[in-house]
């Protein structure tokens, strides 16, 4: 068993294998070697914590893929059942989410939510993404009219 | 404190800002180009990332005009470093009338960060066999320091050939080139990994001249019209040589041929290997004396007699090291219905029963991937038998020529191979008996392509009531309604991914219709990237622009004429912000 504080100072006690599915920690642990004091994740808060720990749990025995699928342009942006219940949280718990994923080294559950964060986007308008995110459009109206323009004019005739 | 934050307007903004530019990247890795255009609308800093993945791959095709727009782009427009940058693969196209050859090499030195380039162009203008002014290549390309992959058509292979960069790994030219333009090639692309060379004749001195070059060569693609007859001088040769993936395709080989190529490369693990000519029997047993690590063979055959023989397989599983053993097989005949000159129908290859037999009982625990393609000769009784060792198969694809002359037993085949796959049927008809499959029967079959069958539809049923996992699905000429023209449902919960093509059969008005409903149905439970859904037909333009609308890989429509008339620039127009491009440019289009 290993214990994690969480910033608001929050323990949590999980298996090691469980924890293990972060490679930071998984690195500490090699590091630091067993140990009962608690491992301290001060960019982490317990309600995102716990978040990450049962999506450890429910996947603690995936095989951990050990290459890289290189080829980003395939990148398929299906999520399985449970994953998609996993992420119907706002928004900021799933930003918070993503930036723990990082944070702790947990790829799997980073491209997770990054698809989520990608399907929202995908098929929306331009308005309808700042609207999403609430995005403000900072573009001067110069730029507007003659960069984006040119640039979309040009990439549009080389897509055809 | 939780609620306040939520209705606080400005911080998914800020949180969206904040995230670091790899998630960013991430993200943003796994939107299609069309939302990556509504991406850079949206706001600066959407600009700058959505830009990376836009410029990735830059093709420009009888680059004058666009070389000068981009040019122009980069200049005026980008700020920090130019859209170069962004370049990762690039490709060139030139035609005769491009004699301006200068926006090339501009656009050269713009992309200091490319790693893939594809040149295509001539170099003599076919009436007056003038001599174009062309890029100084072999100036250039070591400037891109980066650059990894170089391939070329045309006579633009002539002087890439030549050139020599030394940071590059793959290199592919793909016109056939005189022995003269390949001189030293060894020497001037030292690092080579990949090579892809096609040529009028294969002497042994260019295997020499690459052994001693390129002593990291794995991969060796080698098209060629003939070959130089094989000496005792040839002994000498050097044998160091790690390649492991081998690919010849030599007109007329002869038996000395293969057997030098064997001797030679000893640690090969993957051959492809076909030949066209009316060349003697060749049983390859030469390579499986050689080669104890095969563990990947495939074959193709345009006459009788170039075909692994049950003698090869015998060999092979004696000379193969402990463990090793061969894991995918592929043969493939001549698909060709068409007669043969001066003959009647063209010949199967003389792959048969007991060939395979000899396959499956030597290598029926290794085998992974098996593919028979036009193996008329085998039997259903000789492939059912076969079968019963090859219990750890998990891709099967089978074609007949002629059709209807083999039949299996589908539930049988999920028993006798139960970690299958992907199975793909063509031309052959498969029965189902309606008996009750054992209650222990566990299917992992993912992917099914089904191709000019009559009797899919009894297979389809099964494969739904059997097999959970399904979830690709690939229909190629196939008639999707039934003989009372009622459609055929498919079970479109289950799918995550179907193609459908038709060009040739079937295409009635009313398949018709089903076809661009399905489309519609299936786009609306479908985000584009994770299901996909392509469909072609041959039918009225009307109905083909609408199902290219409906699709979503306008890229991968194969008909280039009817693509030429579709307006599909629109699409990309539709999606972007009204504020930003206004009723007066649609016009243009």
């Amino acid at each position: 068993m290993v214990q994690l504080l969480s910033s608001d100072n929050e323990t949590f006690t999980v298996d090691k294998q469980v924890a293990e599915r972060s490679i930071l920690i998984k690195n500490m642990l090699e590091d630091v070697g067993e140990s009962d004091a608690p491992i301290p994740l001060p960019n982490v808060t317990a309600k995102i914590l716990k978040k990450v720990i049962d999506w450890c749990e429910h996947h603690r025995g995936d095989p951990v893929s050990q290459q890289e699928e290189i080829n980003d342009r395939k990148r398929l942006t299906e999520i399985d059942e449970w994953d998609q219940k996993f992420m119907e949280v706002d928004q900021e718990t799933l930003f918070e989410i993503i930036l723990a994923a990082n944070y702790l080294d947990i790829k799997p559950l980073l491209d997770i939510g990054c698809k989520t964060v990608a399907n929202m986007i995908k098929g929306k308008s331009p308005e309808e993404i700042r609207r999403t995110f609430n995005i403000v459009n900072d573009f001067t109206p110069e730029v507007r009219q003659f960069g984006i323009i040119s640039h979309c004019y040009f990439l549009a005739m080389l897509s055809t | 404190m939780w609620h306040q934050i939520v209705t606080n307007p400005h911080l998914h903004f800020l949180v969206m800002n904040t995230l670091p530019a790899e998630i960013i990247h991430n993200i943003f890795s796994f939107l299609p180009k069309d939302s990556l255009f509504s991406c850079l609308c949206v706001n600066k800093f959407w600009h700058d990332c959505s830009q990376s993945f836009l410029y990735e791959e830059l093709e420009l095709e009888s680059p004058g005009d666009t070389c000068a727009i981009f040019t122009r782009l980069t200049n005026t427009y980008e700020v920090n470093g130019g859209l170069g940058k962004w370049v990762k693969s690039l490709r060139i196209v030139l035609d005769e009338y491009d004699l301006g050859i200068s926006p090339v090499s501009e656009l050269l030195s713009l992309c200091s960060n490319v790693e893939r380039i594809y040149i295509h162009h001539l170099i003599y203008d076919d009436e007056n066999y003038n001599r174009h002014i062309s890029p100084d290549y072999a100036t250039l390309l070591p400037l891109c320091s980066k650059l990894r992959t170089l391939q070329g058509l045309g006579e633009a292979v002539e002087l890439i050939a030549k050139c020599g960069a030394r940071q590059i790994t793959t290199l592919e030219l793909w016109t056939v080139l005189p022995l003269t333009a390949i001189e030293g090639l060894g020497g001037n692309f030292p690092n080579l990994v990949n090579l892809r060379l096609s040529l009028d004749i294969i002497k042994v001195a260019i295997l020499e001249d690459l052994a001693i070059n390129c002593p990291n060569l794995d991969t060796l693609h080698l098209t060629a019209g003939g070959q130089e007859p094989i000496t005792n001088s040839h002994s000498r040769k050097i044998t160091i040589s790690f390649i492991t993936t081998l690919n010849f395709d030599i007109e007329d080989i002869d038996r000395s041929w293969v057997a030098h190529l064997a001797h030679r490369y000893p640690k090969l693990k993957r051959i492809m290997t076909s030949s066209r000519g009316n060349n003697e029997t060749i049983d390859f047993c030469e390579i499986a004396q050689s080669c104890s690590s095969l563990s990947d063979f495939t074959c193709k055959a345009y006459n009788e007699g170039y075909a692994p023989k049950a003698s090869f397989f015998e060999m092979l599983s004696q000379s193969a090291a402990a463990n090793n053993g061969l894991k995918a097989l592929c043969l493939k005949g001549n698909r060709s219905l068409r007669p043969a000159r001066g003959s009647g129908l063209r010949p199967t290859i003389s792959f048969g029963d007991q060939d395979l037999h000899k396959a499956a009982t030597c290598f029926g625990g290794t085998l992974c991937f098996l593919t028979l393609q036009c193996c008329d000769n085998i039997t259903s009784a000789g492939f059912d038998a076969a079968l019963d060792n090859c219990h750890n198969l998990t891709n099967l694809s089978l074609s007949t020529r002629t059709g209807t002359e083999m039949e299996l037993q589908f539930l049988r085949l999920m028993c006798q191979c139960p970690r299958l796959e992907t199975l793909k049927l063509e031309n052959i008809e498969i029965a189902c008996a309606p008996s009750s499959p054992p209650i222990d029967m566990q299917t992992h079959l993912k992917s099914v392509t089904f191709e000019k069958m009559k009797t899919w539809v009894v297979v389809f049923d099964h494969i739904f009531n059997y097999c959970p996992n399904v979830s690709y699905i690939h229909l190629r000429h196939l008639c999707l309604l039934d003989q009372k023209d009622t459609r055929i449902e498919l079970p479109h919960h289950h799918i995550r991914l179907l193609t459908v093509y038709s060009f040739d059969i079937g295409s009635s008005e009313k398949e018709c219709e089903y076809l661009v409903e399905l489309t519609y149905k299936f786009r609306s439970d479908m985000t584009p990237r994770t299901h996909q859904f392509h469909c072609f037909c041959r039918c009225d333009r009307k109905r083909i622009r609408r199902c290219c609308y409906c699709g979503f890989s306008q890229k991968s429509i194969e008909d280039k004429d009817i693509v030429s008339k579709l307006t599909n620039l629109r699409i990309y127009i539709g999606q972007l912000d009204d504020h930003v491009v206004g009723p007066s440019h649609e016009d243009e289009h």
